[in-house]
């Protein structure tokens, strides 16, 4: 993907160099031409729609995979995605800050339970084992904190919600807009249940950067 | 009504005695309050509405019902800012209402800090709504812009202007706070070992010291001169939502937010600056939204956005 946009790019500008694309470059100019390609470039991917950052992030997380230690209450969930930006290039350089209440809806801010600073390998995918996070009454419906810092990319402040939440009473096409708490039907995802040897659900997060 | 104000009195005296706390109902929530008329009386604001009491009786002298915009107090007594549609804030007496000011400024702004004597003007803003990064905006009582800034990301959790007004400082939801030099603009620092979101701010009446507190419960003093933490007072069984210096600077109020829920009782705790000490804690039914001394500090107030205020009396 990365090897075609590219070649696209280089393409047009060569076009444009050579003057093959003349007629639009008289009404315009080659700059423009290629600012216009590039922001319809730019927009390939829509980038992930953003949440409120919250008043619990905490700085500092350890950079570990396993958020569930052995034992832990909450049923255990699989956070799977990769990070992207919306040309379709993996940013394997970003750092994703995930973190999310326990099983009864409380934040750790003496230390860093379920809290993680992911740092990525080159295929720009990640893995969180942890478990389904609690409701809490101030803000009722499940989810997952991300803040995700790459160079070249703006930061990205957004939550993961569960389709599978009682909170949107089995249809959250209708429902996840209810009292103006998610801002996007895309951040709530789709839970899988797997029920062979330790039960556990698993939703899929991909995070798509915008380019500065 | 009369009800009301015998209980108000009974309870007065009740206070006069050092017994009890004074608690004033309102018929709106209340989110902040601000001491009037020279500690005769208390206004609360909230739900976009103003109340004001007799702090001896609890009866209501004023009431203000805006069609409209949010309301702010000034740190002046008699003063409360009101938001307006266009971005504008009108400042207004209290208690009356009548128009003092107009501050213009574009939509899409934050609740507004202003310094001590009104002249200057911070509010938040975003280049566009749910945008990551915030930035801040300061303007003379004019409405001329004399800097905007990038301040963080994820919202202003806090912001005030130093006693003498030269220096600006906001902290954001990323747990970063910034101190800008008013005049100039320029970024005198970046706080950037908080581990937390720092949810109250306050600098003591002389300026010499600012005082942070926020989601780990801890109330981290810093000098001003250096801009370096200095102290850390430590013990306030939740996380601290509200706080204020008293008058002479030698105490320090600060209201709890429980971990559990807004409405989980917490505790406001008064504090010795010098030693560090609690002298006293109060119960609270739920997270304290504003904590203030009265002018001659002998006087916590607390409101908790509901539709009480209590009014505590400490001694000396």
């Amino acid at each position: 993907m990365t090897q075609k946009s590219l070649r696209r790019r280089e393409w047009l500008e060569l076009c444009i160099g050579k003057g093959l694309l003349v007629g639009a470059a008289a009404a315009t100019s080659n700059t423009k031409l290629l600012a216009l390609w590039q922001a319809g470039q730019s927009q390939a991917h829509k980038p992930t729609p953003t949440e409120v950052l919250g008043p619990f992030y905490k700085k500092g997380a350890p950079n570990v995979a396993a958020l569930r230690q052995p034992g832990e209450a909450g049923f255990p969930l699989r956070v799977v995605g990769k990070v992207y930006n919306t040309r379709g290039e993996k940013v394997p350089e970003a750092r994703v800050d995930i973190w999310h209440a326990d099983h009864a809806g409380l934040y750790d801010l003496q230390g860093y339970r379920f809290r993680s600073k992911l740092l990525l390998p080159e295929s720009a995918e990640y893995t969180a084992e942890t478990i389904m996070p609690g409701h809490y009454p101030d803000r009722p419906a499940q989810h997952i904190h991300y803040l995700i810092a790459a160079p070249g990319h703006k930061t990205l402040i957004t939550q993961a919600y569960f389709a599978t939440d009682p909170y949107f009473e089995g249809d959250p096409d209708k429902n996840y807009g209810k009292r103006g708490i998610v801002s996007h039907r895309d951040l709530v995802r789709p839970v899988k249940l797997f029920e062979q040897g330790t039960p556990r659900a698993e939703i899929t997060f991909d995070l798509c950067l915008e380019r500065l | 009504m009369r009800g009301g104000v015998l209980a108000g009195l009974m309870a007065a005296a009740a206070m006069a005695q050092g017994a009890m706390e004074f608690v004033i109902t309102s018929d709106v929530n209340v989110a902040a309050i601000a001491f009037q008329e020279d500690g005769k009386s208390i206004a609360g604001r909230g739900e976009g509405r103003l109340r004001l009491w007799d702090t001896t009786t609890g009866a209501v002298k004023w009431k203000f019902d805006p069609t409209d915009g949010n309301l702010s107090f000034l740190p002046q007594p008699g003063r409360v800012a009101r938001g307006r549609s266009d971005g504008s804030l009108e400042i207004l007496a209290i208690p009356g209402g009548s128009v003092i000011g107009k501050v213009s400024a574009s939509a899409a702004e934050g609740r507004p800090a202003f310094s001590r004597d009104g002249t200057l003007i911070a509010r938040p803003y975003r280049v566009m709504p749910r945008a990551s990064e915030t930035f801040v905006r300061v303007r003379d009582a004019t409405g001329r812009e004399k800097f905007a800034a990038p301040a963080g990301l994820g919202g202003v959790s806090v912001m005030d202007f130093s006693p003498d007004g030269k220096f600006l400082v906001a902290g954001a939801n990323d747990t970063d706070l910034r101190v800008w030099n008013v005049q100039s603009g320029e970024l005198v620092r970046v706080i950037d070992e908080m581990l937390v979101t720092m949810f109250a701010i306050a600098f003591s009446p002389d300026g010499k010291s600012l005082a942070l507190a926020g989601a780990d419960r801890i109330v981290y003093l810093y000098d001003t001169a250096s801009w370096k933490l200095s102290r850390k007072l430590a013990g306030q069984p939740e996380m601290i939502s509200a706080m204020e210096f008293s008058p002479d600077g030698r105490r320090l109020v600060t209201g709890g937010f429980s971990e559990l829920t807004v409405n989980h009782p917490v505790k406001v705790v008064l504090w010795d600056v010098a030693s560090g000490k609690m002298l006293r804690t109060f119960g609270a039914p739920r997270q304290v939204s504003s904590a203030v001394f009265s002018p001659d500090g002998k006087i916590v107030a607390a409101a908790y956005g509901a539709k009480t205020i209590t009014l505590f009396p400490i001694a000396d």
